[in-house]
């Protein structure tokens, strides 16, 4: 009797610990599954509502050769503007939580002897045609400095999609002069103003100015109709088919995809936002380090990365380009089973971080920030706001080292 | 009954003790990237703040260097002439590159050097940059000459042949003797080498004919032929001869006296002059040092180890060493130079044309893990590990004899020790 006791003491004296040990939670495979085939569900939707917002873009840039009188071409680029700001990035933004776990968007075939399905169809990831950073400047178009540097400058190539794809690959290497930043470059033009943006001259995109700035508007279309394309292939392997990645995904054992998910979490929060998207700005410091500088909309991409991690941990999705809501089971029901304290602290984080993220927006008449209306540029903060900067690095570390406790106590494999 | 439950209480807390010794060890960090991470596992016990700092390096390592001038200053300056358009291109999950046909078809990751005293030298520089700026004329494509032949087996007639006959990389049109091809190494555990005392290196020259090679008053310890005593200058070399970036210690881009063009492009160069700040070269540095070295498997073949050592292997691939930060390492090699024959000789500089420094064969079974395959030695001539060993002459001739002799049991159970570490 007096044993049992002792080992009893003993036993939750661990779990008072700082390094408690948990009892193991009953795991619920059914949950588990739920979890999982929202996470499709979810990548679904928001590769959906991107492709929407890429279509939205490509009409807006298709709209530029047609509109060539000075007032309209201005109001043209104006729209194509806001469309790549808002409806084309915020929901790509949202996306790159499903980097990260080896699927469609950043596949790679791994050489392990099990052939998986995007091996065996041989697929090739386009992320770095999508969304690769920093942009080629001088090997797009002219910049200050190079006058005639650029493809749209030199009048010997003829510019097709095939062209600007092959251009782009030297020798195997993909990830110069195509994706959402090459558009934004063209639209907005090299930024030298600590306070706004990249003001790029109307006559760049007035036909008969100059041939050069015909090819700019056909270049500018050409890359929206890649950017489509590749998001197409995307999108089409987390359909509901019967044969395609989302299918294999839902086939694999839990504890793998649940890993993958947590790895993605905590890849986004702690790593690839935190680290390579923000604090390398500080550390590197240069104004110009960040996603979006031509725009000055890096806020916005911090935003939409940020959500994705949150969408992802509570298990929803608003769409931006429809009415779609997706209140789905996220990871966070699998957190409060195992640890309700933790769960609760993990949503304080989030809070807090979307605090810290906002407070770069402009506020409407209630006090509620506006989202994408945005009141200090990332670039101006790197050099003159630190400490709101900071304050967004700091609040990632907290909600990182929450995910990895989370991964832990559920009893995953986070490499990272 | 009291002490009976006190073992119980510590049998208890032992088991709870190795759990926790177990997740922690599953937990050793890794960069980020889509690769496997044999090669990218980062070191114990690294500071948040060398992790922060780091994690720069990485960012500097593996995002594309582009043309000047460009928005984003800290990046730009690649070129003129350059081989990749970053340092993971050629060392794809930090590991180790292939020759084209391998893995793509145009390949970045082998390279030809130069002979300093040829007439090649005055018109390309140090090294063929098969790539150029747009406006500028790119220096010779690298095209290959190759002798395809099954892979090796386990006989030894036919190591003899297949060691004259394997795939051979040139440059058509260029001779032999003055162009020599490189492959990109696998980066793990460097900043481990860089910490062996080198007394421990000095002491390696009882063991075998091997020479030190003095760079700059210290021990060259890295690159094929022992070309730099220290990491930031072999990072740095690598910046400036393969992405045309320059630095505190190659300040001039990469051109030749006769590339004018190349002399005019535009440079990248911020406030210190260079297209790399020195501090940020050593946040790649730094990344570089905090790599761990290649993971040992834990189930390794006994024997295997036993015959590595009988047949003399590890008179040259030296297993164990003790750093100045007390770690006992294991890289297997002795980072001296040593005579390997005709068959290697590159031709490239005479005293030391068929010399080559020992390489560290840690992570050897790991290549094709992280890198999808097996091609070795320091152009990728080789095609297996055995195929490796035939090839060595010269002072390791011995041992490689002693290799064919074997029975094929033991040639299984060496090849698989040497997958292990």
């Amino acid at each position: 009797m007096y044993s049992k006791v002792l080992i009893l003491i003993s036993f939750f004296s661990f779990l008072g610990s700082p390094s408690a040990y948990k009892i193991p939670f009953q795991k619920s495979a059914s949950l588990e599954q739920k979890v999982i085939s929202d996470y499709a569900i979810m990548a679904e939707a928001t590769y959906n509502d991107s492709l929407l917002g890429a279509e939205k873009l490509t009409t807006a840039l298709s709209n530029l050769s047609t509109n060539q009188e000075q007032q309209s071409l201005k109001a043209a680029i104006g729209k194509a503007k806001d469309t790549w700001a808002k409806e084309a990035r915020i929901p790509y933004g949202q996306s790159e939580i499903f980097r990260f776990m080896n699927g469609p968007i950043d596949f790679e075939a791994i050489n392990d002897g099990h052939t998986s399905y995007l091996e065996s169809i041989n697929f090739e990831s386009a992320e770095g045609m999508m969304n690769a950073w920093p942009l080629d400047e001088a090997y797009i178009d002219y910049v200050q400095g190079a006058p005639d540097s650029g493809l749209i400058n030199d009048l010997s190539i003829n510019l097709t999609q095939e062209v600007i794809l092959t251009l782009n690959e030297r020798d195997g290497e993909k990830n110069i002069s195509t994706g959402y930043h090459a558009i934004e470059f063209l639209l907005w033009g090299q930024d030298f103003d600590d306070q706004g943006p990249g003001i790029r001259p109307l006559k760049d995109f007035m036909i008969k100015h100059s041939p050069q700035s015909a090819r700019r508007i056909q270049y500018l279309n050409l890359l929206g109709d890649t950017l489509l394309d590749h998001l197409m292939k995307v999108t089409e392997q987390w359909a509901p088919h019967e044969t395609n990645y989302r299918k294999e995904l839902l086939s694999r054992p839990s504890h793998d995809v649940l890993s993958g998910i947590f790895t993605s979490l905590i890849s986004m929060a702690g790593d690839e936002l935190k680290s390579e998207r923000i604090e390398n700005a500080l550390l590197l410091g240069d104004q110009e380090e960040e996603q979006s500088c031509f725009s000055d909309t890096t806020v916005n991409d911090i935003y939409a990365n940020a959500l994705g991690v949150k969408n992802l941990y509570y298990g929803t999705y608003s769409a931006t380009n429809t009415n779609l809501v997706i209140n789905g089971i996220g990871v966070d029901k699998l957190v409060l089973m195992v640890n309700p304290e933790l769960d609760r602290d993990i949503k304080e984080s989030f809070q807090k971080l979307f605090q810290n993220i906002t407070s770069f927006y402009s506020l409407d008449s209630n006090g509620e920030p506006l989202i994408g209306d945005i009141l200090v540029p990332f670039d101006y903060a790197i050099v003159n706001e630190q400490s709101m900067v900071q304050a967004i690095v700091d609040e990632l570390v907290v909600l990182d080292h929450m995910l990895r406790q989370a991964a832990k106590e559920l009893g995953l494999t986070i490499a990272i | 009954m009291l002490s009976k439950s006190f073992n119980v209480h510590l049998s208890l807390s032992v088991w709870l003790l190795c759990l926790q010794i177990i997740s922690f060890k599953a937990e050793a960090k890794t960069l980020s990237g889509s690769f496997k991470k044999d090669f990218s596992t980062l070191r114990e016990n690294l500071s948040k703040e060398e992790i922060r700092l780091l994690k720069v390096g990485f960012s500097l390592f593996s995002k594309p260097w582009v043309t000047a001038p460009s928005s984003t200053k800290r990046r730009d300056g690649l070129g003129p002439h350059f081989n990749a358009i970053s340092c993971i291109s050629c060392h794809h999950g930090l590991g180790r590159g292939a020759p084209p046909g391998v893995i793509q078809e145009t390949d970045p990751a082998l390279l030809f050097k130069v002979s300093p005293s040829s007439s090649l030298h005055e018109k390309f520089g140090v090294q063929i940059n098969s790539r150029s700026l747009p406006n500028l004329l790119p220096e010779p494509q690298v095209v290959l000459r190759r002798k395809p032949q099954d892979a090796f087996v386990h006989d030894k007639e036919k190591a003899q042949d297949n060691a004259q006959a394997q795939y051979l990389y040139h440059l058509i049109g260029f001779p032999k003797q003055l162009v020599s091809p490189r492959i990109a190494p696998h980066l793990a555990g460097l900043g481990l080498i860089a910490e062996i005392p080198d007394q421990e290196i000095i002491e390696n020259l009882k063991l075998s004919q091997g020479k030190i090679r003095i760079i700059n008053n210290s021990i060259g310890r890295f690159g094929w032929k022992a070309d730099h005593s220290t990491l930031k200058s072999q990072i740095a070399a690598a910046f400036r001869n393969d992405l045309g970036i320059t630095n505190s210690l190659f300040p001039e881009e990469a051109c030749s006296s006769r590339q004018q063009k190349c002399r005019e492009a535009q440079s990248g160069d911020d406030e210190e002059g260079v297209e790399i700040r020195d501090d940020h070269l050593g946040f790649v540095v730094g990344l570089i040092s905090s790599i761990a070295a290649p993971k040992k498997s834990a189930n390794f073949n006994v024997r295997g180890k036993q015959i590595f050592s009988q047949i003399s292997c590890t008179s040259c691939h030296r297993p164990n060493y003790l750093t100045k930060n007390n770690e006992t390492i294991s890289p297997y090699s002795d980072f001296l130079l040593h005579n390997m024959g005709k068959a290697l000789s590159d031709g490239l500089n005479e005293k030391l044309s068929s010399y080559w420094k020992t390489p560290p064969l840690w992570g050897l079974g790991a290549i094709k893990r992280v890198n999808g395959h097996s091609r070795l030695l320091h152009d990728g001539r080789a095609t297996s590990i055995e195929d490796a060993i035939a090839w060595h002459g010269g002072e390791a001739k011995e041992s490689k004899n002693n290799y064919l002799r074997l029975s094929k049991e033991d040639k299984l159970a060496l090849l698989s020790f040497l997958e292990s570490i």
